[in-house]
């Protein structure tokens, strides 16, 4: 599985959406990608990518994509 | 603390609650003579001093739930005092993880409740094991004359628990906050436990009891409370 694969999965199963539901995505965008999703939502990165998200990365995680660049500052190739 | 004449006459009462200022959250010091028990030690810079200042003798630590708000104080307390804690079985797990005892994304809950005030560092830690842990429904034990009776509640999370003193009084952890809805999405939160379990149990608590919560003043828990809680 590639890294974007996991990271679809993780937002696929944390807030129930499909793969085509994904772009665009921002936080608080949809009910469940609240502050207590937005989370669970990083404690899942950092499990799955085995990174630690530091805690300006994590509030600054606004979006589907901007996750994205987040995750390449920590040495993910996504 | 609160006022004593809300507290209702002839019921075992905390000498003290102390009142983490960042979380909010409550530490019960109870007394007997010199001998002292902490409900949730949340933040020894606020229980060594009491301790120290009112000569007590701590003997025993409760944990309510494995939540770092209830316990940041914890291995202070131990350095110093050599106190046996005693915790449901999953409490234990749980606060030797940094992903369940929420220390892992603190500083960030901390930014989302106050919304964007407060941006503090908040050092993820563990802790050891409990030195006394049950994984029954309910665990008793005597202290000082007193009865202690601890219900595993889960829900909030896996290893959370309600204590009765003496049949009189409740200590409710993160149940029954004042003006909250329970949440169960916090690390090791589960609403399929909490509404097929934890809600029951609940509901079975002795009411009208005088109840001191994690977090908030105390209050008379009855039917009506029961009711608003969703139960």
């Amino acid at each position: 599985m590639t890294n974007l694969e996991k990271y679809d999965n993780l937002f696929m199963k944390n807030f129930k959406l499909t793969k085509d539901q994904l772009p665009g995505l921002k936080y608080r965008g949809i009910k469940i990608w609240d502050s207590m999703g937005h989370m669970n939502l990083m404690e899942d990165m950092e499990d799955t990518f085995d990174i630690s998200i530091d805690t300006p990365d994590v509030l600054a995680f606004s979006s589907y994509e901007k996750g994205m660049d987040i995750l390449r500052k920590y040495g993910v190739e996504i | 603390m609160e006022s004593k004449s809300n507290v209702p006459q002839g019921i075992y009462a905390p000498a003290a609650c102390l009142t983490d200022p960042l979380t909010e959250s409550n530490c019960y010091i109870l007394t007997s003579g010199c001998h002292a028990l902490l409900i949730d030690p949340n933040n020894a810079e606020l229980i060594m001093p009491y301790l120290e200042t009112h000569a007590l003798i701590l003997e025993y630590i409760i944990l309510t739930h494995e939540h770092c708000d209830h316990m940041r104080g914890l291995n202070d307390l131990r350095t110093h005092w050599h106190v046996p804690v005693i915790a449901s079985q999953a409490c234990s797990d749980g606060i030797q993880s940094t992903k369940i005892n929420m220390t892992r994304m603190m500083e960030s809950y901390l930014y989302f409740k106050s919304n964007g005030k407060l941006q503090v560092s908040y050092p993820k830690f563990t802790c050891a094991p409990a030195d006394i842990v049950f994984s029954d429904p309910t665990f008793d034990f005597t202290w000082q004359h007193h009865q202690f009776h601890c219900i595993l509640v889960p829900g909030h999370t896996p290893g959370s628990i309600c204590i009765i003193v003496d049949n009189t009084v409740l200590y409710s952890g993160d149940y029954f906050i004042p003006g909250e809805k329970v949440i169960t999405r916090l690390p090791g939160g589960d609403d399929e436990a909490y509404q097929h379990l934890g809600k029951y149990i609940l509901q079975l608590l002795p009411d009208p009891i005088w109840t001191y919560p994690g977090h908030g003043l105390p209050f008379t828990l009855t039917q009506e409370v029961k009711r608003n809680y969703g139960l």
